[in-house]
Parts: C-alpha cells; structure tokens; sequence
C-alpha cells in the first residue's frame, strides 16, 4: 500500500529494509511511539503496565475503525467531514430502535445501514451533483447533527441498555483485560487490509486518488470507486457509533462532535496524503495510536488540564515532522543508491 | 353548606373551581402542593395551592383571595408574554430547567390568563457565545418583552447586548450563572436567578466526600470546559477539602462536560491508582462516566462504606436514577426544576407589576445520595411530565 | 467574453460571486416578506455587524484557498489574537499598540503556519490541524492565569460603536474587502495567487516565486483572524478560552459560497464577502422566525449544498455558452 521507488538489489540488506521501512507511511510516527512510550514510562511507569496497555487498545478503537474509513475516502482523493455526525447519528438510531423493544442484532444493523446510506448520499452529491468533498461533507456534518438534536429534542436517548450491549459496547472485558470492540477492530483491520491489497478495489482506490482522469482512461470509474469510498466511510463511522452508543449508554445529541478532526490527524499522521493516491491501514493504526496514547500519557503523568491542547498540538507537529524527516531520509538514501 | 353558598355569592366563582383548574391534566396533587410551598418560601403571599383533595372541602390553604386574583387577572387582562430563553448548549440539565419554567407558565395561565409565547435557542457549536448574543439581538429586535439568558461567558460579555435589550424595553434575565464571581452592581440583568457555585455546590461535594470518607483519602477531580463554572466549584470545593489535611487530590483531569471524554479519563487515572477514594465529576454526565469507568474496570463502587464514591452535579432525572440503583453514589441537585419556576415567577411580577426582584436569587440545593433520592426524583419526574409551552 | 456586442446572461454570470449574489438577492427579498422587523435599521445594522467576523476571517481564507491551500487554525489565531491584544490593554499599553500586538499575533501565527507548510513541507492540513490546537491551549492557559476582559472605552469602540451611522466594525470590513479585493483581482501578486492555485507548475516557469506566494497567504490569512479576533473580543469585551471555536468551517464555508474551490485556482473577495453576508443574515432570518434552533444546522447545510450547486451549474453553464460562442 504505499508508494516507493523500486528497491534497487543490494548487499546492506538491514540498512536497504530500514531505509525502506522508513518511507512508508506512518513509519516515522511509528518510530517517534516506539520512542516515545518508553520514555514516558521513565516518568510513569504504570504506562507499561498491562492493564493500561489493553486500556490503551479499547479506546483507541473509538479514533481507528472511523480512520479506516477516513484513510479509504482520503487515498481515493477525497475528504470526508461528517464521520463524527455519524457516529452520533448511527449511535441514536440503534439507542432508540433498542428503546422501542427491537432485538440488540437488528438495532445495531439498521444504525450502520443509517451510516451506510449517508456514505451513499455524500458520495452521490459529490460525483453526480458535483459539489466539492470538503463542501458537501461539511453541509452533511451540519445536517446529519441537527438531525440527531431534532429527533432527540436535545435530550440524551437513554434506559435502551441490556447486558451483550455492555460487552458491544467495551464496558466490560472478554479476554484477559481487552474488550470486545478490539476485536471488531482487528477484523475489519484484516478484511479491510485484504480487499484493498489483493483485490481491484485497491488498486481502483489508488488509481483514482492519484489521477482521477488517468483512472478513468484506464478503464476505472472514478465515480463509482468515489462512491464506495463514501460508503465505506460512513459504515465504518456508523460501525463505531453503534458500539460507541453502547459504551457510553446514553446518546447525547452531541454524541460524535470532533471526531473528524481526530480521525483525519490520526489519518494524515499515519500517511496518508490529502492529495490522494497514499495511505495505509497500518499507518491509520500507529495515527490513532499515537492520539490515543497521548491522552492516555496527560492523564496518567497527571499533567494540568490547561496544558492539554498544547501538548496535543505540539505532539500531532512533532511526530509528523519525524514522519518528514523519515521519509526525506528514505528517499535521499535510497537516490544515493548505485543502480 | 352556607359557607359554600356564600363564596359562590362573591364572585361567581367558587373557590373549588378557582383552585380546582390550576395544572388541568398535567400535576400530580404532590406536585401542586410542592408547587405552593416553593411559592410560600419564596414569595410570602404569592403562592397558590390547589386543593389537595380535588373536590372536597378546602384542606389546605389558598394563599391570596378571589378579589386579589381578579385584580392581577385584570392587569394582565390576558395579555401574550414573549419570552426568549437561550441556554449555552441543549442537555438534560437544561432541559430540566425549561419544564420548571413550563410548570409555572401554566400555572399562571390558569390562575391570570396569562399567555406565553416562549422561544428556546441554543447555539450551534457548543457554548458559542457570539452564537447567542446575536440570537438575543434578533429577540430584541422583534420586542420581546423578556429573554432569560445562561452563557458560558463572564458577565462582562453580555452587558453590551444587555444595554441595548434595555434601551430597546427587552427586560433581560440571567440563570445558571455563578453570579457570586462577578461585581452585583455591574450586572445589568434585572435578576440573576441561580445558585451559589461556590458554597452550594463545590463547597457542598467537597464536605461530603469529606464526611464519607471520614476526612482521609484520595481523590480524583474529573472538570469540563474551562469557564466559569469550573472556576466557582472549584474555589468551593478548595475550601471544603481545606478542612481536611488528609484529603489529597491525586489527580485531576479535563472531562470538558462529555461522556466519552470523561469515561477515558477516569479510566486512565484509576488505571495509574485503582486505590482511589472518590472521584468528583465537576457535572453528572462525567460523574456517570466515572461510575462506569469503576464498573468497567471491575472495581468497586461506594455501598455506604467501602468502595469509590462518585459524585456529580447537576440534578439530573438520570442521575437520581443510577444513584438509585446504586451506581452513582450521589450528587448535588442545584435546582434546575426550581430555578425554571423561579425564572418565570421573577419575570412575570416584574412585566406586569414591575415588582423589584433581587439581584441575585439562590434557589435551594441538596447533596442527594441513595436515602434522599426518592422526592427529589419524583420532583423532576413531575416536572418533565408538564407538556411544552 | 462575447465576439458580438449582444449582452448575454452569461455575461452577468461569469461576473466572480454572481450567483452567491444572486442567491443572497433572493433570501433578502424571502426575509423581507417572511421575518418579522427583518427590514428594519436596527436589524439590519445588527445583521450586518453579525457578518464581519466571519467575512473577515473568509476573505484572508479566500486567498489560502485560491492558492490551493487551506487553513483550519484561523479560530484559534483569532482567540490568540484577542487574548495578546487585551492582555497589552490591561496591562496598560496605549491602545493603538495593543491592537498592532494583537495583529502581529495574527500574522506570526501566519508565519509559523507558512514555515511549517512551506518550509518543512507538511501538509497544510495537518500543519494547521496541529496549530489549531497549540493556539488554543496558549489562549486556555492564558486566561485561566488572568482574567482577560476590557472595557477600555477604545477597545469597545471598535465592534459597538458607529461613524455617521454605519457600524465601525462593517466599515472596518468594507476596507478589509476592498484593500483585499483589489490586491487579488488588480495586482501582479494577486494573479500568482490564482496561478499558483491553478497551476503552481507552469507558474514556476512563468517565473512566479512560487513558494513565496504560498508563503504570504498564510500571513495573510494570519492577519485577518487576527483582526477577527479583535473585534469579536470588543464585541463581547472579554477573550473567553473557546473563543472562535468552529469558525473556520464557517470561514470556508462562506468562500465555498463565493464560489472558491478547496482544489484551489477559483474565489473572489467579493464572493466570500457575500457569502458571509448570505450566511449571516440565514441565520438572522432563522432567529426572526423562531424557527426551531435545532432545525437551524440542517436547514444551513441544505441550503449551502443548494448554493454551491447553484454556482457549480452556472459555471458549466457559462462556460459551454462560451464554447458555443
């Protein structure tokens, strides 16, 4: 899943893998948290500990699984800015049709179709109507959000909770100290990894994200791949606002709020390029990650709370200035190369 | 007999029906008699009751008489109140508040003919206070007689607008606002109707855990956005817990009044110390993300001696109810069901008589926990049940 | 441009911010007959004021977005903005220095936004994503040390007080709006600023420093969250910590409205100043109405998409008439 030169045959294989390792996406974030967390655990060492680490995966799951999504819509060119308006929405429907007595299964189903079906309707304004991503995105947020607040009449949905819900939801732990939503995670990791590697839609994605006119020179529909793109994006955040729903037991009108912004740092952090055409689900990973483990380091080290966006701010610069150099360092190297 | 016969006499009207047909279809007779006792404490003389039985003798008593309803039903003589009412962002707490102010709007109604025509706006991004000073410029430009304002902002920013609603007749009305941070005379709402951050809230959760734990323990503070009101229950807090030197805050940490925000801080930091004592949630919905945090993390939570105590603020129907299940093991209900009622009580003598209220009007507050949880519960279940103006 | 002399519609059209004012004619003319005191000049100097800082804030955005870039940290470089200038003011500086603090706050969050994007070469989007925050947690530290309110008599000129009528603030906005537009449309740095846009390649040929165009429209952008910031902390005389949260969506949204593209190369001044306008006066007309504050978001969102369509179909129309042609 990236894009790099060719590696030319050579006898330094460690070094040649390093070099190489370095220039795909999300490695310099990968290697600024490799550094990182030891560091930080000098100061704190329950960081390390077991229980915080699997603490660490179960909420990370709430910034990955909409960033796959976000990653899909981004390497295909585009941008996607209702995913936290989705997630609240997608939320409230499985909260109230819960509420209304339907069976935890059908609920969840008809809050990710909700997700699924604006996916679809972002991705037909955006290829048929033809209004810019960011714009159509942007108008989405605000419709699908005064949606959730119309229908909640800015009441939070309640009392929708039973005990699989709990566990759905990651309130309560399935193996060892790690809860459900993980695993969920991990599976559409792998799914997602797989379609996108081996089959055409990958590639399609790529394509069209690089080049949308050579794409569709090529044989590619641009519209149609932009189109899955969408929907993938809004399942995946109705996906996370289901369980997020369940984790939360309330939906609160504002449910979602800000989720974007995380998922696209967490995204551009791990690679992917807002041109179009890059990105990787394993850089998604070390992005959201990486978002999750700073919070995790303010809270722990217990650092005031008035100096939290600092820190977040300074943090989402530094790594992606490693991420840079990383990549410089890659490609300068690898040009050195005698061919 | 005669008795009865004789009021009929006076003015048509008997005192059963007077009485009778305040709170048609919406109170319960607990609810109403609530509803005279807040008024007798409030406003000495200004409250009415309705007759507890419905249809038997008068039990109990009927503040005012027939003559005295008829004069302020004539001063009004069934004009329209246009109230604007703007809160920082739409939620259960001031959701509460809203149906307060329903239940005394109706109330008025049946016993004044008075009408209201009343507008509920709140900003699009959470607590924008641009959002709602150009909200209140637009009331004021279309006359209303009164708006009742809650911002996350300082007194200072709304005293612009506020000016400018004076010159242009639109009485202004503050709630929810910690006015005991500001400068009273600098105010130029004509009321700020509320609660004392400081020692009715902070000060009050503070002496509770304190007492709980038997003055020695560690704490964990959960706040929301910075502002005012992190600010005021803070300082109460600070003073409560003064008095207890083995009282330490181990931790504090930004929840910024959402769920989610404040269920992985709690996580976090019980996960860096499982052996905490109490954890504060500046609102409740942190508070309950705490007390799901315990849950989630399988420790336990407070059963009267041992355990984590969890402790909001606010006075949510939610939250009575996760205290009584045990969940949440309390909070402190600042009377947003009352400070809706008193809002309205302190707007309508002002419009229409022009009665001075005070400057700043604290309505009462409560610590509840799982033995007094019961009538405060039922208080807002009635409220909420009040149909929308 | 037509070979005939024959006035044609697609003249009319092809005028940048056509059909944002088209649009803006037409909710008008809705709000005149359906809002309630909308015509009044008391509303309409409100609504007018209500505009500036959004308007302000967009025309600086227009020309990040022409030039192919974006930037989501002019929120809290307004909030920087305002907190530097009323922390000079309480400190006791003259007036005059505060506010030039407050703009050069502006302008140096501008700068380390240009350097970050264009010397170190991040991608503006998460370069100012990362900004947004580091400014915002200056402003929250800021104010949770000290209380940052003025009610310098100056300083509250600024957004409450009127010159022969007119609302100073608007009429800070119109020179804002003109210098601007005038910069962009008439000179030879405002024409890179498209051909960088356009097509940053063939403008680098063209002997246009590219990177220093890139560079100065983050200053600019800057600049005008600064002076956003100003008159939005007059108007409330206070800085509070969230101040300006969110307003860059607005801001993007109104130069969407004007007809500027994310994908760079399109806009005007004028359109965003109009699209400002238009979105303003949504809103005000919304409030007027008592129409459900809850209905407010999707009713702005439909009716954005609506515009923007509006604008995309008239470009596709404009310009096959003049294939045509």
């Amino acid at each position: 899943m990236t894009v790099v030169s060719q590696n030319p045959p050579s006898t330094n294989g460690i070094a040649e893998a390093l070099q190489s390792f370095a220039g795909r996406p999300g490695a310099g974030i990968f290697l600024f948290l490799v550094v990182f967390l030891p560091v930080i655990s000098f100061f704190a060492p329950q960081m390390l500990q077991e229980a915080n680490l699997a603490g660490i995966l179960n909420q990370m799951v709430f910034i990955f699984i909409p960033t796959l999504g976000m990653t899909i819509v981004i390497i295909s060119g585009g941008i996607d800015l209702s995913v936290g308006s989705v997630i609240g929405l997608s939320g409230g429907v499985a909260a109230s049709l819960l509420g209304v007595g339907l069976p935890l299964p059908l609920a969840l189903m008809a809050g990710i179709a909700a997700g699924a079906a604006i996916g679809f309707l972002n991705g037909i304004v955006i290829t048929r109507l033809k209004v810019p991503d960011f714009v159509a995105t942007l108008a989405m947020m605000g419709v699908v959000r005064g949606v959730l607040y119309v229908w909640t009449s800015g009441v939070p949905f309640r009392n929708y909770m039973d005990p699989a819900y709990y566990l759905i939801g990651g309130l309560r732990m399935v193996a060892g100290k790690l809860t459900l939503p993980v695993f969920v995670a991990l599976a559409l990791l792998l799914i997602l990894t797989f379609v996108l590697k081996r089959t055409w839609i990958g590639a399609h994605f790529r394509a069209t994200g690089s080049n949308a006119e050579a794409a569709r020179l090529s044989g590619i529909r641009p519209a149609r791949v932009k189109l899955m793109a969408y929907v993938a994006s809004g399942t995946l955040a109705a996906i996370t606002g289901v369980m997020l729903a369940g984790r939360l037991t309330t939906v609160h009108p504002a449910m979602g709020a800000g989720y974007e912004l995380e998922t696209i740092a967490a995204a551009v952090m791990g690679g992917a390029a807002l041109s179009g055409g890059r990105g990787s689900f394993w850089g998604a990973l070390v992005g959201a990650l990486t978002l999750t483990v700073i919070q995790n380091a303010i809270n722990i080290l217990n650092i005031e709370s008035t100096w939290e966006n600092i820190i977040i701010g300074g943090i989402i610069l530094f790594a992606v200035l490693i991420d840079r150099a990383a990549m410089a360092l890659s490609r300068t190297a690898l040009r050195g190369r005698p061919h | 007999m005669a008795d009865r016969e004789e009021t009929m006499d006076k003015g048509g009207m008997s005192r059963r029906q007077i009485f009778g047909t305040a709170f048609a279809g919406a109170a319960t007779a607990a609810g109403t008699a609530m509803l005279g006792s807040l008024g007798s404490a409030a406003m000495p003389g200004r409250a009415f009751a309705q007759d507890a039985a419905g249809g038997g003798a008068p039990t109990s008593i009927a503040w005012g008489d027939e003559a005295w309803r008829k004069i302020v039903a004539d001063k009004v003589a069934g004009r329209t109140l246009k109230i604007g009412f703007t809160g920082p962002a739409a939620s259960e707490f001031y959701d509460e508040i809203e149906h307060g102010a329903f239940a005394q709007m109706r109330a008025y109604s049946d016993l004044f003919g008075v009408k209201w025509d009343w507008t509920y706006a709140s900003p699009q991004e959470h607590q924008d206070i641009n959002d709602q000073v150009n909200t209140i410029e637009a009331w004021v430009t279309n006359k209303f007689d009164a708006v009742l304002v809650c911002t996350a902002g300082d007194f200072e920013s709304m005293q612009n607008v506020y000016a400018r609603a004076e010159t242009a007749g639109t009485r202004v009305f503050q709630f929810n606002m910690p006015a005991e941070l500001w400068d009273e005379s600098q105010n130029r709402a004509i009321s700020n109707i509320g609660y004392n951050n400081v020692m009715q809230a902070g000060y009050l959760a503070g002496r509770y855990i304190a007492t709980k734990l038997g003055g020695k323990g560690k704490i964990i503070l959960i706040w929301g956005l910075p502002g005012h009101w992190s600010t005021a229950r803070r300082k109460g807090l600070d003073i409560a817990l003064a008095e207890f030197p083995d009282l330490k805050i181990v931790g504090e940490q930004r929840g910024d009044y959402v769920r989610d925000k404040a269920l992985n801080a709690a996580m976090n930091l019980l996960q860096r110390d499982p052996n905490i004592n109490a954890i504060y949630g500046e609102n409740e919905e942190m508070a309950l993300g705490a007390s799901q945090a315990i849950q989630a993390l399988g420790l336990k939570p407070w059963d009267g001696t041992d355990g984590i105590i969890t402790i909001g603020a606010d006075g949510l129907k939610s939250g009575f109810e996760s205290i009584k299940e045990g969940q949440m093991t309390a909070t402190v209900s600042v009377g947003a069901v009352d400070q809706g009622r008193q809002s309205i009580e302190t707007i309508f003598w002002n419009l229409i008589f022009d009665q001075v209220p005070p400057k700043v009007f604290n309505v009462r507050t409560q610590v509840v926990d799982k033995t007094n949880v019961d009538e405060p519960l039922a208080y807002v279940t009635w409220a909420l049940s009040v149909p929308k103006i | 441009m037509n070979n005939n002399n024959k006035f044609h519609l697609s003249d009319l059209l092809n005028v940048e911010g056509a059909t944002v004012f088209f649009a803006l004619a037409v909710l008008v003319l809705f709000s005149s007959v359906f809002a309630p005191s909308f015509l009044t000049p008391e509303n309409i100097s409100n609504v007018l004021v209500q505009s500036v800082f959004v308007m302000i804030l967009g025309i600086g955005m227009t020309y990040v977005l022409i030039s192919g870039g974006i930037d989501l940290s002019v929120g809290s470089a307004m909030g920087l903005a305002a907190a530097v200038c009323v922390y000079c003011i309480n400190a006791g500086l003259p007036l005059p220095l505060a506010l030039l603090l407050g703009l050069a706050t502006g302008a140096a969050a501008g700068f380390v936004n240009a350097y970050l994007i264009v010397g170190l070469g991040f991608a503006d989007f998460i370069a100012t994503l990362g900004t947004l925050s580091l400014m915002r947690g200056i402003v929250e530290v800021m104010t949770a040390s000290t209380r940052l309110n003025s009610k310098d008599p100056g300083f509250m000129f600024l957004a409450g007080g009127s010159l022969g009528g007119v609302p100073f603030a608007v009429l800070v906005a119109l020179v804002v709006a003109i210098v601007a537009g005038v910069i962009l449309a008439r000179t030879t740095m405002g024409r890179a600023v498209y051909g960088v846009g356009l097509n940053p390649k063939s403008s680098f040929l063209a002997g246009v420093l590219v990177n220093r165009v890139r560079f100065s429209v983050f200053v600019v952008s800057g600049l005008c969250a600064g002076l956003s910031g100003i008159l939005l902390a007059s108007r409330l005389s206070s800085v509070h910590p969230a101040m300006g949260t969110g307003y860059e969506l607005t801001a993007i949204a109104a130069a969407a409205l004007g007809g500027a593209s994310l994908s760079g190369g399109r806009g005007s001044v004028l359109g965003t100043a109009l699209g400002a306008l238009f979105l303003a006066i949504l809103q005000n007309t919304l409030s007027l109405m008592s129409v459900n504050a809850f209905w407010f978001q999707i009713i702005t969102g439909v009716i954005i998409v609506l515009a923007v369509l509006m604008d995309g179909g008239v470009r596709r129309f404009v310009a096959q008439r003049a294939r045509a042609a």
